[in-house]
């Protein structure tokens, strides 16, 4: 039966799929009909008859349509022969649309994390711990990058170096700087800074008596004698004097802010008298803040100009003889350096003829920029201070990307695993008309959605740990500052845009590429190129994990054989004491009875006294040539004052010829051949065949610019004075020559406590007025390895982050697959599979992966390695066992993760997961 | 007869803002009294109507409210515009001059009616 309403309701329905009219149009339509329909039926027809007319007599919609949509625009065109759905202009630059656009994104993108939690952790947990690292390293970086920049002169400051062919040196002699000034007008400027262990001794002891008669006492080292320039030149902050008048007095000395605190707390010091030694006052004229990017380290500066060894005043004979000098010039901005460089050769000769005559060298000048001391300091000879490492910051720099892009890489690889998922969606999106570009922007947002918690975390991490990461890497860097430097804001920045969009970028393409048509059949799964593709990537991870495993656990080898090869003498147990510097007329008294007392001590099994004790490098370097030799055989050798107990207390040996008898002093008088012991190095150097053959020989050595004779009584074996990383040094030892700063005991008791309390409670007896300092051999020693077992820890560190955040991707990665594969597994089960079968079939793909990854990373590494170890002069053999090891660890972290899934799913009843679909 | 298409285009305007002029109405009752002044000689199809006063209106020769009727019905009407009527006068001068020169033509005039 025919019912008017629903007929009616029928007609609009169809009118209102017309996008061309408006509700308004409805409604006027719906009355026009509605009144035609009364009309007609008032005249007669029945309300069908009446309705069929009605819409007759109001013609057809589709033409209507297009006249409605032509009565609204003027100038659109349809064809008149069919009606067709007019293009609809979205206005895409309208606001509300984008917001409304981007809104629905957000929403898709939250419940999307929601969704898969695992992944989202996974990744949000993967991507905050390479962005941490890479603040990390990021602030290190800048650090060292930074050193020496905040000088004003930065740009134009050089030091001069002095080079021949063999060697160049950071230091130079003391007349190069006020040559360049007079013979070149491009040179503005010239600071020289030379140690005071080069006139002085290595330790002086400073002392400050204040109103009360206190008397406050500091063995200080680091105490340079400077030019007045130096502290106008240079621009280390002034907290109290003033540079220009610093060093306007003789007696001057500008101390570093910690020795001002040591001394006088947050007093001004200005006008205050310190003195050196017990016998000599210097008037406090400055307060330094030597900051700690600066590559000169020191705590208390003298003039220049004031020399105990010269009485005062300065003896210019030695002026192109004594290359222990560092000299800086500031030159003139339109200077050229290299220019400059080539034209220093010019003067050369006129100055340094004797000298490289003596050495038969030619002798070049270089200029090294201030701002490159620091990390480009390659081995220098004559450096007072280690200097960072450049090729350590670019290392670190290279791991925090890989860290970065390790989990960029499960970023992929999770999001383009799931496409399967996403494919429906993609697929309606594309139906209700979303564009590729959307779609791109809508998979790349996703990214930046994903990113914004994990730089959050990555932040909070950062904060949390930076204090720690900086004890760890021996960074002393301000940490409070960071937050008002731009480069940090910047660095963040770059890190979360790189992320989101480079990470974000190829999934974004897979997703958006769908093909509507594959996903409505139900064929769509992932290409061949795709799996190709991550199992690329995951074989890059793999890759990247052997590599950091394989060069943590070199780097751990070298640094444990480093601490515990035989190092030709003895480290444990022996106790060093810094000499007495404050002394009087009864020091040699007091001295006699403290030796003696300490000899009847029944805790020490046999002492000596030295000017230098192993584990450092030693200043005091002489040339040396064998007697009636034209060349200097040796150009650096270190000299060490000793006595005939030595030796044995360092458990060494006399390899040929004799030690040294009690009281054969080698004392340098004039005329006189002194006895002197070399070592096997020494020996091998000067170009004796075997050590006995140098017994009884004949050496020159020079002393200043004094050539000294001495006769070689015997030789002592080899023993690494410095770090492995150096090879063993030539070394002469006189007895007594000069400054003793040692007294070393060999103790043989279990109680080191009392026995260190027992020479303490001595010495202060013996030596008032002195401060007992002291430290133990094997500390001193392992302190040349801090830099390496840091080098060490830092990297195992950021090893272990790039190896958990590959291992989450691959768990994350297994996961998926094999939950992918449940229903094959039930199949397989069904059918009589093992679970040892399944895991081996799950396994085999990433067991392949594996091995593939380890012959790739393996020549890299081994290149890598190999360069770190030529660092050092002894090194471990490289075995395959290293290289073999990292690749279990991974197959094993490969097949514990694929297994437990496999398991865990194989578990599953294979009536519950076939009963679906 | 019936008029062609075309014309009944052309002529639809005028048609429109003449019946408007008479006072307020709604397009059901416009295409009423065109269907009864013509005497079915001009066989509009009603829904082409609406197009057209939605044009006019754009083109501003018409308003048009909604005004709630009998038994609750919403009703659009129409008004002209003093635009409108400045519109209807120059088509009507149109109109007037075409009729005379076909008139003419057509011998329409009893005046040139002589050779006939």
């Amino acid at each position: 039966m025919f019912e008017l309403e629903k007929a009616i309701s029928k007609w609009l329905k169809a009118l209102r799929k017309i996008p061309a009219f408006e509700d308004g149009d409805i409604a006027e339509i719906e009355d026009h009909i509605r009144e035609e329909i009364e009309n007609k039926h008032t005249s007669g027809l029945n309300y069908e008859q009446a309705f069929i007319s009605a819409i007759q007599s109001f013609g057809p919609l589709e033409c209507l349509g297009e006249e409605m949509i032509r009565s609204r625009t003027k100038h659109l065109k349809i064809p008149h022969s069919h009606y067709s759905v007019p293009e609809i202009h979205y206005p895409t630059n309208s606001f509300f649309n984008i917001t409304a656009m981007f809104k629905n994104f957000l929403i898709i993108s939250i419940r999307n994390l929601n969704r898969n939690k695992v992944f989202s952790v996974i990744n949000i947990f993967g991507l905050a711990i390479g962005m941490a690292a890479c603040l990390a390293i990021a602030q290190y970086v800048h650090f060292e990058m930074s050193y020496d920049r905040f000088h004003k002169n930065a740009d134009h400051i050089y030091r001069v170096l002095l080079a021949d062919i063999k060697k160049t040196h950071a230091s130079n002699h003391p007349g190069t700087g006020p040559m360049l000034k007079d013979e070149f007008p491009e040179v503005k400027d010239y600071a020289r800074m030379v140690h005071q262990t080069i006139f002085y001794r290595a330790v002086s002891t400073w002392s400050h008596i204040d109103e009360y008669d206190q008397i406050k006492t500091f063995n200080i080292q680091n105490v340079y004698n400077v030019d007045p320039s130096f502290v106008t030149m240079f621009s280390f902050p002034f907290l109290y004097g003033n540079p220009e008048t610093a060093f306007t007095d003789l007696n001057s000395v500008v101390i570093s802010r910690s020795v001002s605190q040591k001394f006088f707390g947050s007093e001004n010091p200005v006008g205050k008298i310190l003195i050196r030694d017990g016998y000599r006052s210097f008037t406090v004229t400055g307060v330094i803040d030597v900051l700690e990017n600066s590559h000169m380290k020191f705590d208390m500066l003298l003039s220049y100009f004031f020399t105990e060894a010269w009485g005062g005043g300065w003896s210019h004979t030695v002026d192109w003889k004594w290359p222990e000098y560092f000299t800086y010039i500031q030159l003139d901005p339109a200077a050229d350096p290299k220019y400059l460089e080539a034209k220093f050769q010019d003067v050369i000769p006129k100055y340094l003829g004797d000298w490289m005559k003596a050495i038969n060298r030619q002798a070049y000048f270089r200029l090294q920029p201030i701002k490159d001391i620091h990390l480009k300091s390659p081995l220098l000879n004559k450096e007072y201070v280690v200097h960072g490492s450049v090729n350590t910051v670019n290392f670190l720099s290279i791991i925090a990307v890989i860290i970065l892009v390790v989990a960029w890489f499960n970023y992929i690889n999770l999001s383009t695993a799931r496409s399967i998922e996403r494919a429906r969606e993609v697929g309606f999106r594309k139906v209700a008309g979303a564009s590729k570009k959307q779609l791109i922007i809508q998979f790349l947002l996703e990214s930046v959605i994903l990113n914004i918690p994990a730089i959050l975390l990555a932040f909070i991490i950062f904060i949390i740990s930076v204090p720690w990461f900086n004890d760890l890497a021996g960074l002393k860097i301000g940490f409070s500052g960071l937050y008002n430097e731009t480069w940090f804001w910047i660095s963040l920045g770059i890190i979360f845009m790189l992320g989101s969009l480079l990470a974000g970028i190829y999934p974004a393409f897979v997703l958006s590429s769908i093909r509507i048509i594959t996903v409505i059949k139900g064929k769509y799964s992932n290409s061949a190129g795709g799996i190709m593709f991550r199992k690329l990537l995951v074989g890059g991870q793999f890759a990247i994990s052997i590599a950091l495993i394989a060069g943590t656990l070199i780097v751990y080898r070298q640094v444990s054989f480093m601490r515990n090869k035989d190092l030709g003498y003895n480290k444990e147990q022996m106790l060093v004491v810094k000499v007495p510097t404050v002394v009087d007329s009864t020091f040699a008294s007091r001295a006699e009875s403290f030796l003696n007392e300490l000899e009847n001590y029944s805790g020490q099994k046999k002492f000596t006294v030295a000017s230098e004790v192993p584990g450092k490098w030693i200043p005091n370097v002489n040339s040396v040539k064998k007697e009636g030799s034209e060349e200097i055989e040796i150009f650096g050798c270190s000299y060490v004052s000793i006595d005939h107990n030595f030796i044995d207390t360092y458990e060494m040996k006399a390899v040929a010829g004799r030690n040294f008898r009690v009281n054969e002093y080698s004392k340098l008088i004039p005329g006189k051949i002194i006895p002197v012991m070399i070592n096997e190095k020494a020996a091998e150097i000067l170009g004796f065949k075997n050590p006995e053959e140098s017994i009884s020989e004949h050496i020159l050595f020079t002393v200043g610019d004094l050539e000294w004779t001495g006769e070689i009584i015997g030789v002592v074996n080899n023993y690494h004075q410095r770090s492995f990383r150096m090879d063993y040094d030539p070394m002469v030892f006189g007895y007594y020559t000069w400054g003793i700063q040692y007294i070393c005991i060999n103790l043989n008791t279990g109680n080191l406590i009392e026995s260190v309390a027992y020479i303490k409670d001595l010495y202060k007896s013996s030596f008032p007025g002195n401060p007992f300092e002291y430290f133990f051999q094997d500390d001193y020693f392992d302190m040349q390895y801090a830099s390496d077992k840091q080098f060490g820890k830092v990297f195992g560190l950021f090893s272990l982050l790039a190896i958990i955040v590959a291992s989450l991707g691959l768990f994350g990665l297994t996961t998926y697959i094999i939950l992918k594969r449940t229903k094959e597994i039930a199949i397989r089960k069904i059918l009589g599979a093992s679970i040892q079968g399944l895991v081996i079939l799950f396994s085999k793909d990433f067991i392949r992966l594996i091995v593939i990854a380890n012959l790739l990373a393996l020549p890299i590494t081994y290149i890598f390695v190999n360069n770190w170890l030529n660092n050092f002069k002894f090194k471990i053999n490289i075995n395959w066992i290293m290289f073999v090891l990292p690749m279990i660890v991974l197959l094993i972290i490969a097949l514990v993760t694929t297994s437990i899934q496999t398991i865990r799913s194989s578990f599953i009843n294979p009536a519950n997961t076939l009963k679906y679909e | 007869m019936i008029a062609s298409k075309g014309l009944m285009a052309a002529t639809t305007k005028s048609m429109i803002l003449s019946i408007l002029k008479e006072g307020k109405n709604y397009g059901y009752n416009i295409i009423q009294r065109v269907k009864k002044i013509s005497g079915g000689s001009l066989n509009w199809s009603d829904g082409m109507l609406y197009p057209v006063l939605h044009r006019l209106e754009k083109e501003g020769f018409i308003t048009s409210e909604w005004i709630v009727g009998d038994l609750d019905r919403k009703r659009k009407y129409y008004s002209i515009t003093e635009a409108g009527k400045a519109e209807l006068l120059a088509e009507k001068e149109s109109w007037i001059t075409v009729h005379t020169i076909l008139s003419q033509l057509w011998d329409l005039n009893p005046l040139y009616n002589v050779r006939t």
